[in-house]
């Protein structure tokens, strides 16, 4: 099932809000994970077993960590060396995880690779296995590797209760695209939650929700109604289109994928749960520090903590090199073709000039500057990222940088530019939800309200037409 | 026994990433002033009102015919039960059937009566499938009793994309949808029939006809069915006939967005098996009553096949011709490719658009479609 969906919006999510606040307390994790499995059923419900696999060896995992971990009595950590069984437990989850998803994710991109080098040297090919990726793996798998690897450092208590394990793997508002949730913050909340529907809960739960759905519909998928056709054809574009079809998929996947997480994070408020914050406002960020601080938060922080520092990023002589890998890594992670790893290398590289920089006290001169300056490296690599290949990239690349090539024209959509105009300026300029929510600002007019229900209204007309998140994909 | 695990006092600090000071109960301090009142009602009562508006105006204008209601006593724009009505309501009965999508609905079947025996009528309609080739002929046949020999099949490269869906005038038209025999999930749904009523494509062509009856006009002003089925485009050839239609410009604007808009090319891998199936349900029941089966591919215009052979997802248009190919021959008809308008001598300025070929290109296709099949114009003409 997705979010944007007549029966997600109008049965499923509804019904399973209200039955949640109906049902005592303690059930109300067994409810969650009902929910979020028949969420997850309703698209293959094959691939739910798939999941179920990853939360039972997670949680058997977790739980001989936790003994040699922590004591039976107290929940308090014992023992501060690492036991052998320990480690054990935790390779056996490490390699049931990223053993899942290499199999399903890059089966097929390993073995096109082994075959291009094999044609390359003159040797046969192997047949390509046509593997279907099961929706939401590279989220739910991610954060089920947090809690054995938080609990074999200590960082998170053990989660005695299967079904609020189950609960905390499958939430359904994050199963699909995240936000990727730790255990540490997310278990204590399932364990105990609140008794009623605040109204607080509920007014920033449908505020999110709404703001969300605005994003996506009205303007991500606007948006790429425009830039996706000069996408299509890529190799043929003059240089005014190329730099209308890299900024529209810039604005695109960004409202596109911070619409989802404000409608995930909006279902929380209204289940009565804080999910993080996946996006701050990252077209505003000063460098491209700062935009990874801003940008998918908690996956950026998930690769900081659980590859960065794991791989040498805390030891002075090894901090480059791990920052360069942990982006690869990070590119990888989003698709299995090079596209994404270049584009995740070109990261890491900017970000290693970033911090050489900033080492050397070489800063941008005033904010303004900076914020363009990274908005356009950002808007490069996203280049990357869209094309089907590093040829198209290239290509696009060229004609960007025809400058000469202006004089051609082409045909940019007014719709394109009128929609990217306001998109960007909300993007850089405007409050983001977190900001908005905090703010201190009078109340809003309740026509002001009434409007963005009803822009909300016209977005699940239209969403019929929608194309899938785009994060839902890696 | 381990405790369970934590309370709201043990909470730790978080990932990094920020939870924000907007959140419930413990926090409801930091939170603003209007998030404790109830702007999240107002949002909601606008977004139901503004949904029920919609629904409402679905319901009494009924634009596509899914519901009982008729209030506005409107002919419905779905061309599957108003083109039955047509051969039920005039009693007609076709020898020659022409069956496709909007593609084919400019073919003149007065045309096709030059050279096949008896009345020709043009079944073709909106976003025809393969499975729309079978329950056609079954409603034809079956359904209005009438014997047809002889079809005329046009079909499309989109007909068997999977990704592609059955349309709501197809699935929501009883007597046509019960013929959707291998698809029990085509098959009419309460609640999807419903959920219809808050689509914008229904609710833009309520406002449309609501617009039309306020200005006192009751037909599409844009397309006219014929009683022989013939679609007339009632607006472009207007404007071609007071030289304001610029092709050109039509195919700048929709050439580009085709591939992913229309074809849904990134998800077109492979034949869609199940409309494999259709497509063999139809050639056996045409086997079985001994109808003759004139197929083709239909053209699209130079410009569009420009972007497609600069696009590597393209292949599979070859893939899925190559496919129907070998099936037609398994019943002994020839798949005609006319996908490139060289193959029958076609003009590139007789579209009215990227795919829709007016009825001057149609003639072409007819007459070349007939000298292949070896069948002479009757009257000894040249069309």
């Amino acid at each position: 099932m997705q979010f944007l969906s007549q029966t997600f919006i109008f049965v499923f999510a509804p019904l399973a809000i209200v039955l949640y606040w109906i049902i005592p307390a303690k059930y109300r994790p067994l409810f969650l994970t009902i929910a979020s499995y028949a969420f997850y059923a309703w698209w293959d419900w094959r691939f739910s077993i798939l999941m179920l696999i990853t939360t039972v060896v997670d949680f058997t995992c977790g739980k001989w960590i936790a003994k040699a971990r922590f004591d039976s009595e107290s929940n308090e950590q014992v023992t501060a060396d690492y036991r052998a069984s320990a480690r054990v437990w935790l390779a056996f989850s490490l390699v049931a995880n990223l053993g899942l998803l290499a199999f399903f994710k890059y089966a097929g991109f390993f073995v096109a690779t082994v075959n291009a080098v094999s044609e390359f040297l003159g040797g046969g090919a192997l047949p390509v296995p046509e593997i279907i990726l099961p929706l939401g793996i590279s989220f739910y798998t991610f954060k089920s590797i947090t809690y054995t690897l938080d609990l074999y450092r200590g960082r998170t208590k053990p989660i005695l209760s299967f079904i609020q394990y189950a609960a905390f793997v499958s939430l359904f508002p994050e199963l699909v695209a995240g936000p990727i949730d730790r255990s540490r913050d997310l278990a204590p909340q399932l364990a105990n939650p609140p008794e009623r529907l605040t109204r607080v809960n509920f007014n920033l739960g449908i505020a999110f929700f709404a703001a969300g759905l605005i994003k996506k519909v009205l303007i991500a998928d606007r948006i790429a109604y425009y830039s996706e056709p000069l996408w299509g054809d890529a190799l043929n574009l003059t240089p005014l289109e190329a730099w209308a079809a890299a900024i529209g998929y810039s604005l695109q996947i960004f409202y596109d994928f911070a619409g989802y997480s404000l409608m995930a994070i909006g279902l929380g408020f209204l289940l009565g749960l804080r999910l993080p914050q996946n996006f701050n406002s990252p077209y505003r960020a000063k460098d491209i520090g700062d935009f990874w601080r801003r940008w998918h938060m908690s996956l950026s922080f998930w690769f900081r903590d659980y590859v960065f520092f794991q791989i040498g990023g805390l030891k002075f002589d090894k901090r480059w090199w791990a920052l360069f890998w942990t982006m690869v890594l990070c590119g990888l992670w989003h698709g299995a073709a090079w596209t994404f790893v270049i584009w995740g290398a070109y990261h890491g590289v900017l970000l290693l000039v970033h911090h050489v920089l900033r080492e050397r006290k070489i800063r941008w001169k005033g904010g303004a500057v900076g914020i363009a300056g990274t908005l356009f490296l950002v808007i490069f690599g996203w280049v990357i990222f869209r094309a089907d290949t590093m040829h198209t990239a290239y290509q696009v690349f060229l004609k960007m940088f025809n400058f000469q090539g202006f004089a051609t024209g082409g045909t940019v959509p007014l719709g394109l530019i009128a929609l990217s105009v306001i998109a960007m300026t909300w993007a850089i300029l405007g409050p983001n939800m977190f900001e908005f929510a905090v703010t201190k600002m009078s109340p809003p007019k309740r026509w002001a309200l009434a409007i963005i229900g009803i822009f909300a209204a016209i977005a699940v007309l239209i969403m019929a037409d929608s194309t899938p998140f785009l994060y839902a994909q890696f | 026994m381990l405790k369970r695990f934590g309370n709201a006092e043990d909470r730790s600090a978080g990932s990094g990433a920020s939870r924000g000071a907007v959140s419930g109960d413990k926090n409801a301090k930091k939170s603003p002033g209007w998030a404790a009142r109830w702007p999240g009602a107002v949002v909601l009562i606008a977004f139901i009102a503004t949904l029920s508006c919609a629904a409402l105006l679905n319901f009494i204008v009924n634009p596509f015919g899914l519901y009982p209601g008729n209030l506005l006593d409107y002919r419905p724009e779905n061309y599957r039960k108003q083109k039955f009505l047509l051969v039920h309501n005039y009693k007609l009965e076709p020898e020659t059937v022409i069956i496709g999508s909007s593609r084919a609905m400019t073919m003149p079947p007065r045309e096709v009566s030059h050279y096949l025996p008896g009345l020709c009528f043009n079944f073709s309609v909106a976003s025809a499938t393969a499975e729309d080739y079978y329950a056609i002929a079954m409603l034809t046949v079956d359904e209005l009793g009438i014997p047809i020999s002889r079809v005329v099949l046009a079909v499309d490269y989109e007909a068997f994309n999977p990704v592609i869906p059955v349309l709501p005038e197809a699935r929501y038209f009883g007597e046509f949808s019960k013929h959707l025999v291998l698809s029990p999930d085509l098959k009419e749904r309460k609640f999807e029939k419903f959920a219809q009523l808050i689509s914008l494509q229904q609710t833009d062509e309520s406002y449309n006809v609501l617009m039309r009856k306020i200005r006192g006009g009751d037909e599409n002003p844009k397309l006219r069915v014929e009683r022989d089925g013939l679609m007339v485009h009632v607006a472009r050839e207007k404007a071609i006939a007071e030289g304001t239609f610029k092709l050109a410009e039509v195919l700048d604007e929709r050439v580009r967005k085709y591939p992913e808009r229309s074809l849904k090319l990134s998800g077109y891998t492979g034949v869609d098996t199940r409309r494999m199936e259709y497509l063999e349900l139809f050639l056996d029941f045409c086997d079985e009553h001994g109808i003759a089966v004139y197929a083709y591919i239909t053209p699209y215009h130079p410009e569009l096949w420009k972007v497609l052979d600069g696009i590597p997802g393209s292949k599979v248009l070859d893939t899925v011709r190559e496919t129907l190919d070998v099936k037609f021959a398994e019943h002994g008809v020839t798949l005609h490719d006319f996908s490139r308008i060289e193959s029958f001598l076609g003009d590139k300025s007789r579209f009215y658009d990227e795919i829709h070929p007016m009825p001057i290109t149609q003639i072409r296709i007819l007459r070349e479609l007939f000298a292949r099949e070896g069948i002479e114009r009757r009257d000894g003409g040249n069309g």
